[in-house]
């Protein structure tokens, strides 16, 4: 255990919490739309599939809510736990977002005893129906709610800050910091996107092997055109958080593009590998101006590198660049797939042809892939201020020794989690496809 | 406002304490069950429990919400120095929520599985209420040391000898005997089986004995340490009153709980008793919940400034005009309220 001293060890304990959660997150967030939109066609057609295709949904919420809700309770305690120079100050001034996200869990939590009890308890079948809604509402709340507590960690508001004193603090004003809306916004479309692509790929692997096909062709209807929609309207976005960025975080931009030096009609790379030591990036294509472009909505802008900083203040440059990357070519192959859907929509032909499943099918994890690349972005390329130009993570840090043995041991944790899970999952589409058409 | 959000802090301690522990405590009672009353229990409690068993835990999360951000400074004593029993307590919180859902969800009932989360269960239901008492013992244990102080300690002094001393592990005990008790109690009134009630009456008086025990050794230990905690549990005619209130409830317990057929009378007097107990804490303690090295921390000294203690009563009374009603209809249709239960 010498590799890692309680800082780093407490650094990777919060990103392994934070990525795991984040995945029954998303899922936590989109699946309970897809089970209640189901859920609304068999009330609709009465066709006894969307019923099946509620019911299995159903036990895939049960299950996923559940480790999302555990795996967020650690988080809320690791949160002081390991980070309690953080919490001591940021506690207080960011009490808004965590408390409103407290109720807004707590309705979940309600709401879901009543839909998954009350299939034979509640007499009105809409007023069942609609406390699934209810699942899925306060599920997106609590979303936007702990995104905009991150939020104020990248653009702190709602105090002053003198002499080292965090003065006149109003928690409305953290709460509805600058970043907020632009990192809610985009959390939730990927959170669509991603569970929408994920659920359709998994149906669209059923279709392949000829297991229920009809039943999983209904399903995957439903996941896609979440995923799809979504997906679509990502880019716009995106568009929206690299501005925000660009304004608020210039060094965090200069990182996600590894752009050293500052300059006139900046080019945007793709690809392209970051030497730290030297400040260089090679194997890389250039669009001429297309940085300034995106950042600032005009080709000639200047874009500040990250040499206008001083240096213990750069995040870790090559990290952020490639999961910015990665974070890209993903969403930009899951627009290609969601255009792909729609194009099929006036095309059913297409629909006939393996490749066409095979597509989606291999498609299913990328949108979680995107979201982990997506919060390595912005924790990564917030460092090493754990609140922004404020607070060092460094400074935040637990004084407790041993980090280490923590950390290994909730790795474990999460990694036998992992594996019943993809084991439980697998046992529930072989129970879906074992029952007759 | 300061006080509204207090009311709210214990009101949610409360809450966790009878639902968390009623739900904790069903798996005690599996885990101390025979072999085949377990299956009873189980199938006894996903049918109680099942519908408002993730509501129950959110009181938790209430609970360190409004501790991080109403009342910084002690958090920071808490957090920091009870870093490996917490540690614990999250992995009891992640094996009991995850296995009670996947014994339930799996699409297979295969043997060895179930038998795996009917395990990790039962464990971890025994398991996380200790923790939880354990941690509430470390406050008034006098081991725990002001923030400022812990940077000059050795490993051990810092986080190790704030719990592991025999009053946090007596509290921890008793903890375990209220959640078995809270629950037994509850589930004497849920099954027509009268060969079931019978076992849940017995169980009621085991844990209520266990719990007197450990209570008792609560101010033994503490005692034997050189405390004064007994001696300061009779110097406020409140205290004095309630704890007298409670030994009467206790009496009248012991004498009604293995026969009555009046289920409802016994409930309430098992709840009253517990906040009896727990008031006569609050109300000995307040405002200095943790008892430091060197003196008291006090609930109301280094808090943050009065509008962070506005919004967050704002953003509870809010929550509340959401939660209460739901939560009120989500037992009454569960039939967690039914008062013409009288078996």
């Amino acid at each position: 255990m010498i590799l890692l001293d309680t800082f780093m060890a407490a650094r990777l304990q919060m990103a392994l919490s934070l990525g795991f959660h984040i995945v029954f997150a998303c899922i936590g967030m989109v699946m309970p739309f897809m089970m209640v939109i189901s859920h609304y066609k068999w009330l609709k057609t009465k066709d006894e599939a969307y019923l099946e295709i509620t019911k299995a949904w159903q036990k895939g919420v049960a299950i996923f809510f559940v480790v999302g809700a555990v795996s967020g309770t650690m988080l809320s305690f690791e949160l002081g736990l390991l980070w309690p120079g953080f919490m001591q100050y940021a506690g207080p001034i960011i009490g808004m977002p965590f408390s409103l996200e407290g109720a807004a869990f707590f309705t979940e939590a309600i709401a879901f005893g009543f839909y998954f009890y009350g299939w034979k308890k509640i007499k009105n079948e809409w007023f069942h129906w609609f406390t699934g809604v209810i699942i899925g509402i306060s599920g997106v709340a609590s979303g936007v709610l702990v995104v905009s507590a991150n939020g104020w960690m990248n653009s702190p508001s709602g105090f002053e800050y003198i002499n080292g004193e965090f003065l006149n603090i109003d928690p409305i004003g953290a709460l509805l910091n600058p970043a907020w809306f632009s990192q809610a916004l985009h959390m939730v479309l990927a959170a669509f996107t991603a569970v929408g692509f994920g659920a359709a790929g998994l149906h669209a692997l059923q279709i392949l092997r000829d297991k229920r096909t009809a039943a999983h062709k209904k399903a995957f209807g439903i996941a896609i055109t979440l995923g799809a929609i979504a997906a679509l309207l990502q880019p716009i976005s995106g568009d929206i958080s690299a501005k925000d960025v660009a304004k608020r975080q210039p060094v965090k931009l200069a990182a996600m593009e590894a752009l050293y030096e500052t300059e006139k009609a900046a080019p945007l790379l793709i690809g392209g590998i970051v030497d730290e030591e030297n400040e260089t990036v090679t194997t890389k294509i250039e669009i001429p101006g297309m940085l300034s472009f995106l950042a600032f909505g005009d080709f000639e802008a200047e874009v500040k590198g990250l040499n206008e900083f001083p240096k213990e203040n750069h995040p870790p440059v090559a990290v952020v660049h490639y999961a910015f990357q990665i974070m890209v070519m993903l969403g930009g192959a899951l627009s290609s797939a969601a255009l792909l859907f729609l194009i099929s929509i006036k095309f059913k032909s297409l629909r006939d042809k393996k490749w066409f499943w095979m597509i989606f099918a291999s498609m299913a994890p990328l949108g979680f892939i995107a979201v982990e690349a997506g919060w390595t972005v912005t924790e990564v390329g917030r460092q090493p201020w754990i609140i922004y130009n404020i607070m060092r993570t460094k400074d935040a840090v637990t004084p407790i020794p041993g980090i280490e043995y923590s950390f290994v041991m909730f790795t474990t944790i999460y990694f036998v989690l992992a594996l019943a899970i993809i084991w439980l999952m697998n046992r529930q589409f072989k129970r879906f496809n074992m029952a007759n058409e | 406002m300061v006080y509204l959000v207090l009311a709210f802090l214990f009101v949610a301690i409360l809450f966790y304490l009878v639902f968390g522990g009623a739900d904790f405590g069903a798996g005690i009672l599996e885990f101390f069950s025979s072999e085949k009353n377990k299956k009873a229990t189980q199938d006894l409690t996903y049918k109680v429990i099942g519908p408002v068993w993730e509501a129950n835990h959110v009181w938790l999360i209430l609970v360190m919400v409004i501790l991080w951000v109403g009342f910084p400074y002690y958090f920071q004593i808490v957090i920091v120095q009870l870093h490996i029993p917490l540690t614990f307590l999250l992995i009891g919180i992640i094996g009991r929520g995850t296995s009670f859902i996947f014994r339930h969800y799996d699409a297979f009932e295969g043997e060895t599985s179930q038998k795996l989360y009917n395990s990790i269960f039962r464990i971890s239901s025994l398991f996380t209420p200790f923790f939880i008492g354990l941690i509430g013992g470390s406050m008034i244990s006098g081991n725990l040391h002001s923030p400022q102080e812990v940077t000059s300690l050795s490993f051990e002094e810092a986080f190790i000898f704030p719990w592991s001393n025999g009053t946090a592990l007596s509290v921890g005990v008793f903890a375990i005997a209220i959640c078995a008790f809270i629950s037994s109690v509850f589930l004497i009134g849920e099954t027509t089986n009268l060969e079931i009630q019978k076992i849940y009456r017995r169980r009621s008086i085991v844990s209520l004995i266990i719990m007197v025990l450990s209570g008792a050794l609560v101010f033994l230990f503490d005692l034997l340490t050189g405390g004064d905690l007994l001696f300061s549990y009779f110097q406020d005619w409140r205290v004095i009153s309630l704890l007298a209130a409670s030994g009467i409830l206790l009496i009248i317990l012991f004498r009604n709980i293995s026969k009555t057929e009046n289920i409802w009378w016994v409930r309430i007097v098992a709840g009253t008793e517990i906040v009896f107990v727990l008031g006569a804490w609050v109300i000995h303690s307040f405002p200095n919940l943790i008892t430091i090295s060197n003196g008291n921390a006090n609930l109301l000294s280094n808090l943050p400034p009065e509008s962070v203690h506005f919004w967050l009563g704002m953003a509870l009374i809010g929550g509340s005009i959401f939660i209460l009603p739901g939560l009120y209809h989500l037992f009454r249709m569960f039939g967690l309220l039914d008062f013409s239960k009288h078996k």
